[in-house]
């Protein structure tokens, strides 16, 4: 059913709406894929065809907006009567009593639930190799990482497992793997997408979004994701200023693009990867838009910002997995032996680190020298990203300093691993929208282009995004392909 | 205010109440799970009031409700914006494994009830329910206590008073005051013995004429308003007595028997709580509008001390007569009853004072002023009625 | 900078269990860490607000209406020791 496979889920949504392909059929051929997943993207698929209730309750999967084409959803969704892990050890077993509702409204728009990806545990990582089943190995390569921690949603609709998928970003989850896939990530507006039934790590960071093959299909879930506004259930959420419409645009002219001076130079970005983003600047220029080279003081002290905000929520977050009701319960005599095991026992290296990290910044004597400094940085980081928008449209940076990099290279260097999050947590701190999308290849690998904009510019960004898509041309196929057996072409563009 | 005296050396209490008020709204704090009143164990529960991952606190707007009527009628002052905090520490009854509260910007402060400053009015959510369950052999043969969540997130208001009160007595009487203008506001039962009244209190001695603070020791588990008088009273004559000896009182949290007396250092749960709190993520800020404020303030019955006043003009009632029929609610209301049923006010004020408990203590008497917390702006001491009503801080309403 | 006594400290606090070896690797991990983080440490951020929170909502509320509690079965249902009163646990007391 390799036909199916190559069509974009907004093709296979019109084709099962017009009456050409049955959403059944769909789900079944990509069920089958699925199941013989051999890159770790998936942790959990059901049996068989979809539940009752995960398709659109309300008619038929061709009278929905998203025609009954099925999705991938990230392990730290929790779904009703489904395995619920966050790709952690201490929740192994966990079947949560609700829905996030971020997958009701998918599903009640036409996006029946695939199965569960993988992911690095408790979205703590940039190449999911830090989950507690195994790591995501990325189908461009399979020796090499696909980036973190949404790794199993960009796998899975890399390698033509899933048409679609969504993710959840923090300080570049969705739009890291996304880049080093070679497909399209968007992390909307903080706030633009409920954060009920995410499974917490940093909660004024974290996100839902799309990972798709292209900047429509991330648009159409956006949509449904948004399209029923704010949700109460999630006090930090917000009606979007207007809909989000299907970008159509082909080109730039008459847009003001920002460089980040700080980001886009700086040492740490691979000479690949500046190579591919300086063509994607040419296409800007030759689409229209005027592109410019501005600062935004102090985002290069955004990793450092971040290290310290997102532990420290993420240290009270994780709080609750203490084995008191649910998930693991170590075997223990006193009740801090069963705090202490259960937690020690439970969680993996990576999230132990962070959340010793958090707890540190947060103690007393600690406070406002690290938590206090780290939101005083962030607000000036906002301030610069305002200021840059009075001069610009949108900013871009490159998504990620490197192409994917080997299993196993920077498993050893904590600082090595968070560098992976460079260019991609300023707009994190800032709570801005940003995509990445995949603008050309180095060495055969993925590099994406991050484009960020003010708060709700998400029509503004998916706008641009669609017309520079169109003019780069990007071929993801090799990546399906390579699923299939066939060794993924690995020729320079 | 009462002075000790002990071999000649005579030293003076100093006492803060720090008051835990359960808000009778419909549903809980943070859920919609409806209040608990002796349900079955769990079963007024849901996946946010278990603390389930990937759960969201989402505020009861009548608990903010019921609050600004309390901050109103305590006369305090508005933070214009206050923020929700978490507090961090591990126990069974506390599912996230942190508390939401408030911490350095309170939704009220600086407030004053007869004679007492107010220092902070905030919200927060309640604990669950660890109830004793016996010698578990699953748990390699030690005890095991069993956690019931329905009361888990239930809404509370905090009350903290400067440590404005001299005596036993007069703290026990303040506290009838605050339950009787709580009870009057309809925001709680406040019942002590169900726990829906929860007083802690924060004691210590000094000197008497002297203006700096003693050690203070926090005193909890007194679930009655005569524990909590036995208990002041005991700690205050521990206290004594350490002094006595030329000893030094440590602070510490000590636990009140009231069925032997004693005042027990309460494991000091490991180490003194480094609670490390930060803002709440989760939520927004409150900015009470003017709307909030005033619905509140419309909402307010005549309060005892209000009553208190109208019985003295009014009723031409004895200043310590109008007081105390004012403060107890249901001598007042059993007062105003028989006045309807005709009569002048001597006969039903006189069954009414017959009807009084024997042991009244003095009425409420100016705290000693604190020179360690300044008074709110006021030249002159704290008094009864001199205090005129003042309305919250305007600039943000 | 973070020694093997404050590791401790703070892994008591988060009530986290660490081997001897975690314990030192920890130690080293979290320094590199927090030296790279120092760096904010040499920026002047004396007039700067800091910021609690990410979105400029306020008064964000819900109606004091009541909705369906869970089934006492279901409450129980991911409980790992679940007794005739509730979740159970070993008394603090005991600890």
């Amino acid at each position: 059913m390799t036909d199916v496979v190559e069509l974009t889920a907004a093709r296979a949504a019109e084709l099962v709406r017009a009456g050409e392909l049955s959403a059944e059929e769909l789900f079944s051929a990509y069920r089958e894929r699925a199941a013989a997943d051999e890159l770790g993207a998936f942790l959990w698929l059901p049996e068989g065809s979809p539940a009752p209730g995960d398709g659109d309750s309300a008619g038929r999967p061709a009278d929905a907006p998203l025609g009954g084409v099925p999705l991938a959803v990230k392990d730290i969704f929790c779904v009703e009567g489904t395995p619920t892990t966050a790709a952690s050890r201490i929740l192994e077993g966990y079947v949560p009593p609700y829905t996030a509702t971020a997958v009701e409204r998918l599903a009640a728009a036409g996006a029946p639930m695939l199965g569960k990806t993988n992911m690095d545990e408790f979205a703590m990582g940039s190449s999911n190799e830090n989950s507690a089943f195994g790591p995501v190995r990325n189908p461009w390569d399979s020796e090499r990482v696909p980036g973190g921690s949404s790794g199993g949603s960009a796998v899975a609709v890399a390698a033509g497992l899933a048409p679609w998928s969504i993710g959840t970003d923090t300080g570049g989850s969705i739009r890291q793997p996304a880049a080093l896939c070679g497909l399209v990530g968007l992390k909307p507006t903080y706030g633009a997408v409920s954060r009920y039934g995410m499974i917490a790590f940093a909660s004024s960071f974290d996100q839902c979004g799309p990972i798709t093959r292209d900047v429509t299909d991330a648009a159409l879930l956006f949509r449904a994701l948004t399209r029923d506004g704010r949700d109460p259930c999630d006090a930090t959420s917000i009606d979007l200023p207007e809909p989000v419409e299907l970008p159509a645009a082909e080109r730039l002219d008459g847009l003001r693009v920002g460089v980040v001076r700080e980001l886009s130079e700086a040492e740490a970005i691979e000479p690949g990867v500046k190579d591919v983003f300086r063509a994607t600047l040419s296409r800007v220029e030759e689409l229209g838009g005027a592109v410019e080279e501005i600062s935004l003081p102090h985002s290069e002290h955004g990793l450092s910002a971040y290290y310290v905000l997102a532990p420290a929520e993420a240290s009270a977050n994780l709080a609750r997995y203490d084995g008191v009701r649910f998930g693991l319960r170590a075997e223990s005599g006193d009740l801090l032996s069963l705090y202490e095991r259960t937690r020690g026992e439970g969680f993996g290296p990576e999230v132990k680190r962070r959340i010793m990290l958090g707890t540190y910044a947060l103690s007393s004597g600690y406070y406002e020298a690290y938590y206090g400094r780290a939101q005083r940085v962030r607000t000036k980081i906002a301030e610069a990203f305002a200021a840059a928008f009075e001069r610009v449209d949108l900013v871009v940076t490159p998504t990620s300093p490197s192409a994917a990099f080997r299993l196993g290279e920077r498993t050893d260097d904590p600082l090595a691993m968070y560098m992976a999050d460079y260019c991609t947590v300023p707009t994190s701190l800032a709570g801005l929208p940003a995509i990445s999308i995949p603008a050309g290849r180095s060495d055969g690998l993925p590099i994406g282009f991050q484009i960020t904009g003010p708060a709700f510019s998400e029509n503004r960004i998916l706008g641009a995004a669609h017309a520079l898509e169109r003019a780069i041309g990007f071929d993801s196929s090799p990546a399906r392909r390579a699923s299939e057996g066939a060794r993924a072409e690995v020729a320079a563009p | 205010m009462t002075t000790i005296t002990v071999a000649e050396r005579h030293y003076e209490p100093v006492i803060g109440l720090e008051i835990h008020v359960q808000l009778r709204t419909r549903t809980k704090m943070f859920c919609g799970c409806a209040l608990s009143f002796g349900e079955e164990p769990n079963t007024r529960t849901c996946p946010v009031c278990l603390g389930h991952p990937g759960t969201l606190p989402a505020p009861n707007a009548e608990a903010i409700n019921f609050a600004l009527m309390i901050g109103l009628a305590l006369e305090c002052r508005l933070a214009p914006r206050s923020i929700f905090h978490r507090k961090n520490y591990f126990y069974p009854d506390l599912p996230k494994g942190y508390q939401i509260s408030q911490y350095d910007i309170p939704l009220w402060s600086h407030g004053w009830l007869d004679g007492v400053r107010i220092h902070r009015v905030h919200l927060e959510e309640d604990a669950a329910k660890l109830v004793h369950a016996g010698t578990s052999g699953r748990i390699h043969g030690a005890e095991a206590s069993e956690v019931d969540f329905n009361r888990g997130g239930t809404p509370l208001v905090e009350i903290v008073t400067e440590p404005d009160l001299g005596s036993p007595e007069q703290a026990g009487e303040w506290l009838r005051l605050l339950r009787a203008t709580l009870k009057r506001l309809g925001v709680s039962d406040v019942n002590m013995e169900e726990g829906s009244l929860r007083c802690d209190a924060n004691v210590s001695i000094r000197p008497a004429g002297t203006a700096d603070l003693g050690t203070k020791t926090e005193l909890k588990n007194m679930n009655s308003f005569r524990f909590l008088e036995r208990g002041i009273a005991a700690e205050i004559q521990r206290q004594t007595e350490i002094l006595h000896h030329d000893g030094a009182v440590v602070q510490e949290t000590l636990h009140y028997d009231p069925a032997i007396g004693s005042l027990t250092p309460l494991r000091s749960k490991e180490e003194a709580h480094d609670y490390r709190y930060f803002p709440e993520p989760d939520l927004v800020p409150l900015a009470p509008t003017e709307e909030m404020v005033e619905r509140a303030r419309v909402a307010l019955p005549e309060l005892p001390a209000a009553r208190a006043e109208r019985f003295e003009r009014e009723l031409a009632l004895a200043p310590e007569t109008a007081q105390l029929l004012a403060f107890r609610s249901e001598l007042g209301n059993y007062f105003e009853a028989a006045l309807a049923a005709g009569g002048d006010s001597a006969a039903p004020s006189g069954a009414a004072m017959a009807r009084a408990p024997r042991s009244i203590p003095a009425p409420s008497q100016a705290g000693s002023p604190s020179s360690s917390s300044a008074a709110w702006g006021k030249a002159t001491p704290p008094s009864r009625r001199s205090r005129p009503r003042r309305s919250p801080s305007s600039s943000a309403c | 900078m973070i020694g093997r006594s404050q590791v401790l400290h703070v892994a008591r606090l988060a009530r986290l269990e660490l081997d001897a070896g975690e314990v030192e690797r920890m130690a080293g991990e979290l320094s590199g860490i927090l030296d790279h983080i120092e760096r904010i440490a040499e920026l002047d951020l004396d007039e700067v607000e800091p910021t609690s929170h990410v979105v400029t909502l306020e008064n964000v509320l819900r109606a004091d209406e009541p909705r369906a509690s869970l089934p006492r079965e279901r409450a129980l249902a991911s409980a790992p020791d679940a007794g005739e009163l509730g979740f159970r646990v070993p008394s603090p007391a005991a600890a």
